[in-house]
């Protein structure tokens, strides 16, 4: 299950990837219309916004795939690897309990855009909720991840309990 | 729940200490800790509306979009092999200099610097090339390492740059112009280091031994070879200086022209092309869930009063505005050597930059000389991303060595801060001519 579980962060990953690479190609075409042909793209600064934001969300459960949320390791690398293990389980703990909240507050705020129809005004209006979907989206994907992890870990410090005894 | 704000403010720092060292990533330690200090002074049904409000609300800004940008456009500079024509341009004018190719890399870092946002990008081409040519040339590899590791940073300053555009998000300066007052900044470091090589290399001529001289023929026929990349970084940052793009549009054409031109000369694959789009995605979403942390973290923070009060308390002081400013400055290094390069600068700015305003200082300026701290940050242990990337490329050489070889580049960065107060104008000429 957490093989298809990771395709999936996999996926959401490369979707990032493409809303980085449209919101590339969108602003070159807009400055090329605007300044060769004189009509700008009409929206492309509340579209960029909105992708960008989205590829940030849609990134965090993957980039977490990497290990590559920065974190201090000057004190943990010096401790056993077995003691290292479980100070890394625990300390997924907080991290899924404020993910959960951003989440479960994301959700509040999505279905509050979605039911009052909020908007972005610019030169044509776009609304909001797509992009407020993205927060919970990328925060439940993200808590996921740490459950998945936690899940491994547990199974890892259980083998190696095993094996001592 | 009623917490004194300043008791609570300390108190949390002193939780997120504790949870950064217990090895919780960054971003999501500072949001724990945050939030949990807002629950403190709001309560808790204010903090839970400010979550799932804030994080959206930090997000869609336009003017943080202009980040991917830079990171694609180093992206694919790296990937077009174009650090190898740099500096064999950079060779071919510098090799007859005592310590040649080393000042032939501190001037292709520079150069580097404008078409990537990254110092670390820039560790890691230039180290890939310059230091086995320093070898093979019979280079001390502390002279060797230490220069990749050192001028590096030069990136930094040099436009495209990640980090002065999470200050300008942090402080709410332009980043037009901020990106512009680094480059008269960025050249006078290439200009100190390059000095510095030369005066070293002339009392110690066995650090090295070679040096060659090339026709002008050659020399000038290298230049061809740096043009693609001069032409870039001229519409790129031309278009910001003259107003006629936002940062974003100029980036996003730049990351556009890089990828044509990583395209055509082939010397990459698709496939590692779309890697490397994939690492910018990490990258960015790494960057900004710790954006997002600061955001979180510098509410509670402001909320409970602590810039404001550091701010009074130090313009009450019967000392000159120089000198507590001289006194802020070395606290970026115990930081620099514990932190990464972008909390520093997000942990910092809401606390620190209200103070430099309220002491009469410009902005833009004093941006400009965080980003020269942050250059001594990326190479003071333990935590020196610059050191490590060097390593990454160079593995042979002993880290003592790559240490000691980058070294007195803090020193020489620090010599750059000093002309900066000096000269201010050296940072403030060029964005005010900016329209």
């Amino acid at each position: 299950m957490w093989r298809g579980f990771e395709k999936v962060v996999r996926v959401m990953g490369n979707l990032a990837t493409a809303c980085i690479l449209v919101l590339m190609v969108l602003t070159t075409i807009d400055v090329v219309l605007r300044y060769i042909l004189g009509m700008p793209l009409k929206g492309a600064y509340e579209i960029s916004e909105i992708l960008f934001l989205s590829a940030v969300f849609l990134g965090m459960a993957y980039t977490q795939l990497f290990r590559e949320h920065v974190n201090v390791d000057l004190f943990i690398t010096r401790l056993s690897k077995h003691t290292n293990l479980v100070l890394e389980t625990l300390m997924l703990l907080p991290a899924l309990l404020i993910f959960g909240l951003l989440t479960w507050q994301g959700i509040i705020a999505f279905w509050d855009a979605l039911i009052s129809g909020e908007y972005r005004w610019g030169l044509i209006r776009i609304p909001l909720w797509p992009a407020r979907l993205m927060v919970p989206l990328g925060a439940s994907f993200l808590c996921l991840r740490f459950i998945g992890e936690m899940i491994i870990n547990i199974q890892k410090i259980l083998n190696w309990k095993k094996g001592t005894s | 729940m009623n917490i004194d704000p300043t008791t609570a403010a300390i108190a949390m720092m002193i939780v997120l200490l504790i949870l950064l060292f217990l090895g919780m990533p960054i971003a999501f330690s500072m949001m724990l800790v945050g939030f949990m200090g807002l629950v403190m002074i709001l309560g808790i049904k204010g903090s839970m509306r400010s979550l799932g409000i804030m994080p959206f609300n930090a997000l869609l800004n336009y003017l943080l979009s202009v980040v991917p940008m830079f990171i694609l456009m180093g992206q694919f500079a790296f990937h077009s092999g174009i650090s190898t024509d740099l500096f064999v341009v950079c060779q071919k004018w510098l090799s007859w200099l005592p310590g040649g190719l080393a000042c032939a890399t501190v001037a292709g870092c520079a150069m580097f610097g404008a078409c990537s946002g990254s110092s670390l990008a820039c560790c890691a081409t230039m180290g890939k090339i310059a230091i086995p040519e320093m070898e093979k040339a019979g280079y001390h590899p502390r002279l060797a390492a230490g220069t990749v590791a050192g001028a590096g940073g030069i990136d930094i300053l040099i436009p495209p740059s990640i980090p002065m555009v999470i200050y300008a998000a942090a402080s709410q300066e332009s980043v037009g112009k901020l990106l512009i007052a680094g480059i008269l900044p960025g050249i006078l470091s290439a200009i100190i280091f390059i000095g510095f090589i030369i005066f070293n290399v002339m009392r110690h001529p066995k650090m090295a031994p070679i040096r060659i001289n090339y026709s002008w023929k050659e020399k000038l026929i290298s230049l061809k070879k740096a043009g693609g990349i001069l032409l870039i970084f001229t519409i790129v940052m031309g278009s910001i200086y003259m107003g006629w793009a936002t940062p974003t549009e100029a980036g996003a054409v730049g990351a556009f022209s890089t990828l044509v031109f990583a395209l055509i000369r082939r010397k990459s694959s698709l496939r590692d092309i779309w890697g490397a789009c994939l690492d910018t995605t990490r990258q960015l979403s790494m960057i900004f869930t710790i954006y997002i942390g600061t955001t979180i973290f510098g509410l509670f923070i402001a909320r409970a009063g602590v810039p404001m009060k550091i701010a009074e308390f130090l313009s009450s002081l019967p000392i000159p505005a120089t000198g507590i400013l001289i006194a802020i400055i070395p606290f970026y290094i115990p930081l620099g050597m514990f932190l990464d390069t972008l909390t520093i600068i997000l942990l910092t700015t809401p606390i620190i930059y209200p103070v430099i305003i309220a002491l009469g200082y410009n902005g833009i300026w004093f941006g400009i000389i965080l980003m020269v701290m942050i250059e001594v940050a990326l190479i003071t242990p333990p935590v020196a991303m610059n050191l490590y990337v060097v390593k990454g490329v160079a593995p042979h050489i002993p880290m003592e060595d790559i240490i000691k070889g980058a070294l007195p580049y803090v020193t020489r960065d620090l010599l750059v801060v000093t002309i900066l107060i000096i000269f201010p104008q050296i940072a403030l000429w060029l964005p005010s001519k900016m329209l």
